[in-house]
């Protein structure tokens, strides 16, 4: 048999479609009740596939495009600026250093030029998003209803009060006191919606997990009675009982 | 000099970035590209270095048999992913995009939804309305996340409107507020570093 076509059929039958992903939530659903072997498996198979996943990424959208063909290209026909390439490969490569604790100092050089490059490149950037920001503050406060207007006015002064709040040049009392409170009351509004958002979307992928197992009911039920049955028999006789080191016995 | 050369060169950088707002021509541009490709290249060097740190990591985790077995699961997980990826392509029906759906996806999915449970029982215990300000976050919360379910509209018909409100107008007003801090933030640390006063990512 092609090896090609061995591995579709690993991978894309209709056992592995459907029971890994079942088996993958009940592993990681395990850790509610306790930490487990089964959990620290799922975990690091987890870690596995998101790293190798990620450096096919790499490998395609960044070291292809970016190194491997410009170096091919170098070998079709080559151009003096080419050299570039090699000069901040080598350079580059100076990163290997930070791994000696006694050579570190000499990848400085290149994150020296690294850190001020980007740093250059990134202070017109916050400015410019800034100014965006301040910009899209200033429109007129008539938005035709009642309900846009009370948006734009509490926008407004929203956000000078909360930026009041930061302001400690000056002691906060009397109106900048009072305005300082009113941010902080606008942030803890802020901070109550966004706790809002999170959880509603962490209930929506377990709502979307719960219903991965309606929709494969017999995997569902042969995963979640094999990881039961796999968590009594281990903390029952496998798991030893962590020892609690009575402070007092050192005195 | 292990320091002050490296922050010399990086001032020279950060200022000949902004030569191209007051310098047109051959040289501006030759150098825009010269650094240009340099940071590239750093994204180059920086996947490889990422590379080897894990691997060097796991190596002295399997030779010091500190989690041997996790560490060997792990490795295995990454090689298959490269090797599919490589062997097979990454586009959709391969076995990589097969693994990407049926085993990343499930376990990313399981692992931020475990939060809720997490999330809502540190709440249950933190959230205590004992000044103005917590009982202001307890109610924007509990209003925000009715507001995003067919209970609460069925409670009461404004409360979707009210979520809205509090989403669109006092939430956005203060998280506007908190990122004009975080720019201006950023801008003093990257001021700070371009003048060298800043070290921290330099070694001894």
């Amino acid at each position: 048999m092609d090896f090609n076509a061995l591995l579709d059929n690993i991978f894309l039958n209709d056992i592995f479609v459907t029971w890994v992903p079942v088996l993958a939530t009940v592993m990681v659903m395990s850790f509610l009740y306790k930490d487990n072997p089964l959990y620290k498996i799922g975990e690091n198979i987890f870690i596995g596939v998101s790293l190798g996943y990620m450096w096919i990424l790499m490998w395609q959208y960044t070291i292809k495009p970016f190194f491997i063909m410009p170096v091919q290209d170098m070998f079709v026909e080559f151009h003096f600026w080419d050299i570039t390439y090699i000069i901040w490969f080598l350079l580059a490569l100076t990163m290997f250093f930070r791994f000696s604790r006694k050579k570190a100092w000499v990848a400085n050089y290149y994150f020296g030029f690294l850190f001020g490059y980007t740093a250059g490149y990134y202070i017109p950037i916050a400015v410019q998003n800034i100014l965006l920001q301040s910009t899209n503050l200033m429109k007129p406060m008539n938005q035709g209803s009642f309900f846009e207007t009370t948006k734009w006015i509490v926008i407004i002064f929203g956000t000078f009060a909360a930026l009041m709040y930061f302001f400690f040049s000056k002691p906060h009392k009397g109106v900048l006191g009072k305005t300082a409170r009113v941010g902080i009351v606008i942030m803890m509004i802020f901070f109550g919606a966004a706790f809002g958002s999170t959880v509603m979307g962490r209930v929506s992928l377990f709502i979307d997990r719960a219903l991965l197992l309606v929709d494969f009911p017999m995997q569902s039920i042969v995963c979640t009675i094999g990881v039961i049955i796999y968590l009594i028999i281990y903390f029952k006789f496998f798991k030893k009982e962590e020892k609690v080191i009575d402070d007092e016995s050192f005195i | 000099m292990k320091k002050e050369i490296p922050i010399l060169l990086g001032l020279i950088a950060g200022i000949l970035w902004y030569g191209e707002f007051f310098i047109a021509g051959m040289f501006q541009e030759n150098q825009k590209l010269f650094f240009s490709n340099g940071m590239k290249i750093a994204g180059v060097v920086g996947v490889l270095v990422g590379v080897y740190s894990v691997a060097r990591q796991n190596y002295y985790k399997i030779k010091n048999k500190n989690e041997r077995y996790y560490a060997i699961l792990r490795v295995s997980m990454i090689l298959l992913m490269v090797f599919l990826g490589l062997k097979s392509g990454t586009s959709s029906g391969t076995p990589f995009s097969s693994m990407f759906m049926n085993v990343y996806v499930p376990f990313q999915a399981t692992v931020f939804s475990l939060l809720a449970f997490y999330i809502a029982s540190a709440a249950y215990r933190s959230f205590k309305a004992k000044s103005v300000e917590s009982a202001v976050l307890l109610v924007a919360s509990i209003i925000v996340m009715l507001s995003k379910i067919p209970l609460g509209g069925e409670m009461w018909g404004q409360i979707p409107v009210i979520g809205e409100w509090i989403m669109d107008a006092p939430s956005s007003a203060g998280r506007r507020a908190i990122i004009f801090g975080g720019y201006l933030g950023s801008i003093t640390m990257m001021i700070r570093i371009f003048f060298g006063l800043e070290r921290s990512h330099l070694s001894e």
